[in-house]
Parts: C-alpha cells; structure tokens; sequence
C-alpha cells in the first residue's frame, strides 16, 4: 500500500533530483541535498541540509579523496491519517565530491542541527600554506 | 482562424489549452518556483497534520498563525556567518524570510494547535472545530 502510493507520487523537491549512480539495494528515492562548502586557511567546511535525517541515520565516508554524505531519511508516516496533499517525499540524501586539499581523516567533526550537517574538515598539516618570511638582504 | 479551417472549430482553444499545460509543466523545473516550505498535509476526521521541511531555522524565527481555514506559516533562516579569510566555494542554500499561506478544508480550534520542530521538520497538528464537525442526523419515524 504504502509502496504503491510512493510510485504515483512524484519525488520532487526543491532543487534535488534523484541520482543514478550508485543504485540502492531498496527501492527508496535518492535525493541530492544541498550543501554549502566553505574554506578557511586550515579547514574544509561542508554544510548540507538533511531534514528529517536522525544523527544515526547519517553515514560520512572519506575514500581516497572522495567525501560521500549519506542520510536516510525518517519515513513519512503519520499513525491513523491519511495523506491528502504531497509537496515531498522521503528518501535518500546522498552526495559525493572530491576534495583538493590533503584531510586530517582523524579529526574529522560532524554535527546534526535543525536537519543541517555540518562537517569540519581539518587539512593535513602538509596542505595548510606555510608562511614563508622573506628575509632582507 | 487558418487553424480553425484546418483543424475544425475547437481546435485553438485545445492548442491554447495544450499550450497552458505545457508552461504549467515547466514552471516547476528549477527551485525558484518551487515554494517554500515544502509541504505534507495529513486528514483524518477529528484534525489535520502538516509537515513542513525547513532545515536550519532557529525555532524562534518561525511564527504558525490560524485564522479560522486559514494556516499561515512564516518565518526566516539566517545565512551562515562568515569569518574573515573564509572562501566561499558553494552555495545552494536559501536564506532569508519565508511565507506560506493555505486554506484548509475545514475550520480549526486555533487555541489547541500545536507545533513541533524537529530535525528540520515543523509538525502543525490543527484540531478539527468542533463546529465544522458533520454533524449526524437522527431520523424519527412516525
């Protein structure tokens, strides 16, 4: 029934369409969230908009240079009431990119506020710039 | 005119009704039009629940206002704060206020409405009035 209902109901949402690669193993929509992506001088900051994501449903994998954001979202259901108007649908959030700078994969952060993860990415001491002083003479 | 000839009498009104669904099917593509906050509307006979996404608002900042059939949910995210030196390489985030009005299909107690927020999520449960309610009518016979 419910299954049903998820077929006829388009997935749409702002500015996410679902993505092809990587298939999941179940049938759920896959989204693409939104993310801002900051740098300062010795950090990468990836802020990504996750609602009705719970703090255990959030996976972060660094590969190689690859980030990957998964968050499964909680089902839409509400117990003894029918749906009579859909503007979203639940799924998926998944999102990769491929980082530049060199991580410190040890002192990765991440914190889920408000349905917004935000990651902290410390560069590798390797990759922070250096300063070099310029000696007169 | 020539398509009328062409095509017989209907035949402009159903291009101009094509052409209508045609810009209605676009007008969705690209998050501009689409509104925001994105909804989910629940039934049942006694009230209704409406879901709304809205990640990153401060709990504060969003104001739920019921006058009678009419919800009105409002409110702002504040943009990120940048420090100084921070380099801006994406953002696809919105920021800045928000308004969403709907007419519900009955009349709600606006004293007994509730309001969660929760991972991004408000939940509005609006409780039918008990005035709008069918109301069974008993037959008697004779």
């Amino acid at each position: 029934m419910k299954e049903e209902k998820n077929k006829n109901m388009p997935a749409t949402r702002a500015g996410e369409q679902a993505v092809q690669n990587a298939e999941l193993t179940h049938d759920r929509p896959v989204f693409t969230p939104l993310v801002d992506i900051y740098e300062r001088e010795n950090a990468l900051l990836v802020i990504c908009e996750m609602p009705g994501v719970e703090e255990s449903k959030v996976d972060i994998a660094l590969e190689n240079d690859v980030l990957t954001i998964t968050g499964q979202q909680q089902e839409l259901d509400v117990p003894d009431h029918q749906l009579v108007y859909r503007g979203y649908a639940d799924g998926v959030f998944r999102r990769s990119f491929t980082l530049a700078a060199d991580i410190d994969r040890e002192s990765i952060k991440a914190r889920l506020t408000n349905g917004v993860l935000s990651i902290t990415l410390p560069k590798a001491q390797s990759a922070v710039p250096r300063k070099i002083a310029v000696e007169a003479g | 005119m020539l398509l009328n000839d062409v095509f017989g009498g209907s035949s402009l009104s159903d291009f101009r009704r094509l052409q209508r669904e045609m810009n209605r099917l676009f007008e969705g593509v690209g998050q501009e039009s689409e509104e925001f906050p994105a909804l989910n509307i629940w039934s049942n006979n006694d009230e209704l629940v409406v879901t709304a996404e809205i990640p990153g608002a401060d709990p504060k900042d969003i104001n739920v206002n019921v006058n009678q059939d009419v919800l009105t949910i409002e409110g702002k995210r504040e943009p990120e704060e940048l420090a100084e030196g921070v380099v801006c390489h994406r953002m696809e985030r919105g920021s800045g206020r928000f308004l969403r009005s709907l007419r519900l299909p009955f009349d709600v107690e606006s004293e007994k409405v509730q309001a969660r927020y929760k991972m991004g999520i408000l939940t509005l449960t609006l409780p039918r009035a008990e005035m709008s309610k069918p109301r069974k009518i008993a037959i008697t016979a004779g």
